[in-house]
C-alpha cells in the first residue's frame, strides 16, 4: 500500500516535467544547430526580462526560436539575424547592447571607475609613504620624538589620576 | 588639493545613487517600439469573418487608424475593450488584429462584448505574417498608424480611460491634422 502510493506521488511529481515542451528542429547542417543555441541564448526574450529565448517558454520566445531556425536554413548570418530582430523588438532583445554613441556610457563607465579606483588607491598609498617627518629623522631623533610625546602623555594623566584618588 | 580627494567617494556614491533611484520609478517593461517611425510590415491575412477575403496593407492606408492586437485568451484585452469601444464611437478606425486564438472564440467574445472594430484580421497561431514583424510579444497592443502607413505610436499593454483622453486621442488627432 505504502509502496502504491509512493509510486502515485512520483508519477504526480514528475508529470509536468513530462508535459514540458519538445521542440524538434532539423538542421540541414551541424554548424547551424551550434548556432542556433549561441544565438539563442544571446537573444533576450522580450516578454519576460531575464530570460533568454532559448531558456523561455513564452509564445514569443517560441516565435523566434521559428524564426531564428528559419533565417539559419536561409544562410543568414549571425548579424543579419540580430538586425532581423532588432529592426522588429529593439535593442532591447541583445543581450550584449551594440557600441554607439548613445551606449557609450555603458561600455566605458566601468572600466573607467576602476581605473579611477586604481588611480585614487595608488596615489593614497604613495602620499602615505611619502610622509617626510618620519623619512628625515634618524633613529635617535626618533627616540627622543617617542621619549617626549610618551612624557606628555604621563603628565597629563598625573591630574586626573591624582583627582581620582582624592574622590576615593 | 588632497582634501578634495578625498570626496571623490562620496561623489561617486552620490551619481551612482541617483542612477539607482531614477531606476525605481522606471518600468523595466515600457520600452519604445523599434517600429516608430518606420512603415508599417508588408502583409496578407484573411478577415476574421470572411476567410476567402484576404487584407494587404494597401486596403488599409489612407486615413489614420488604430491597430488593435488582441485575443480571447488574453484577460487584458477584456478590461480594455469598453475603452476600445469609446474610441470607435468618437470616430477612429480601429483594425482590430486577433492574435493566437482561435476563429470560433473570437467570435465569442466580440459577440458578448460587442464589435467596434472597423475589421479584425485574423492570424493563424504559428503564421508570424504581420504581429511578428510588428514586433508583438503579447496582447494587447496598439499601434497607431498614418495616412502613409508609418507607426507613430505604440503601446504594449492595456488601454485606460486616462491614456484614451491625454494621450491616444491627442496622438490620433495629431496625425489627422498632419496632412
Amino acid at each position: 500500500m505504502a509502496k502504491k502510493s509512493l509510486m502515485v506521488l512520483l508519477l504526480v511529481l514528475f508529470a509536468s516535467t513530462s508535459y514540458a515542451a519538445i521542440e524538434i528542429y532539423d538542421f540541414t547542417d551541424d554548424s547551424y544547430r551550434t548556432r542556433y543555441k549561441d544565438v539563442g541564448g544571446k537573444l533576450r526574450c522580450p516578454k519576460c526580462e531575464n530570460q533568454s529565448i532559448a531558456d523561455s517558454n513564452s509564445p514569443s520566445a517560441y516565435d523566434m526560436r521559428q524564426e531564428l531556425y528559419r533565417l539559419l536554413e536561409e544562410g543568414k548570418t549571425d548579424a543579419q539575424i540580430y538586425e532581423f530582430m532588432v529592426n522588429r523588438f529593439g535593442d532591447y532583445v541583445l543581450y550584449e547592447p551594440p557600441m554607439r554613441k548613445d551606449t557609450w556610457l555603458l561600455w566605458y563607465l566601468p572600466p573607467a571607475l576602476v581605473v579611477l579606483g586604481l588611480l585614487l588607491a595608488f596615489f593614497l598609498v604613495r602620499s602615505r609613504q611619502a610622509s617626510p617627518a618620519a623619512e628625515k629623522m634618524s633613529v635617535s631623533e626618533r627616540q627622543l620624538k617617542i621619549q617626549q610625546i610618551l612624557d606628555l602623555e604621563i603628565n597629563s594623566a598625573r591630574p586626573s589620576s591624582s583627582s581620582n584618588t582624592k574622590e576615593s | 588639493m588632497k582634501r578634495f580627494l578625498l570626496f571623490i567617494p562620496l561623489i561617486i556614491f552620490v551619481l551612482v545613487g541617483v542612477f539607482l533611484y531614477k531606476g525605481l520609478s522606471m518600468d523595466p517593461s515600457a520600452r519604445e517600439s523599434a517600429l516608430i517611425g518606420k512603415p508599417m510590415p508588408e502583409f496578407a491575412l484573411p478577415r476574421l469573418d470572411d476567410p476567402n477575403r484576404i487584407i494587404t496593407r494597401e486596403d488599409l492606408l489612407g486615413e489614420v487608424f488604430l491597430l488593435n492586437v488582441w485575443g480571447s485568451w488574453c484577460p487584458s484585452c477584456y478590461d480594455e475593450h469598453e475603452e476600445i469601444v469609446r474610441m470607435a464611437q468618437a470616430g477612429v478606425p480601429i483594425i482590430g488584429l486577433n492574435y493566437k486564438d482561435e476563429r470560433t472564440k473570437a467570435f465569442r467574445y466580440l459577440t458578448q462584448l460587442g464589435n467596434p472594430y472597423a475589421l479584425v484580421l485574423f492570424e493563424e497561431d504559428g503564421l508570424r505574417e504581420l504581429a511578428f514583424n510588428l514586433g508583438v510579444y503579447g496582447a494587447p497592443e496598439t499601434f497607431l498608424i498614418d495616412r502613409e502607413g508609418i507607426v507613430r505610436y505604440h503601446l504594449a499593454g492595456v488601454i485606460t480611460p486616462q491614456l484614451v483622453d491625454q494621450v491616444i486621442m491627442p496622438e490620433v488627432q495629431k496625425w489627422q491634422r498632419n496632412r
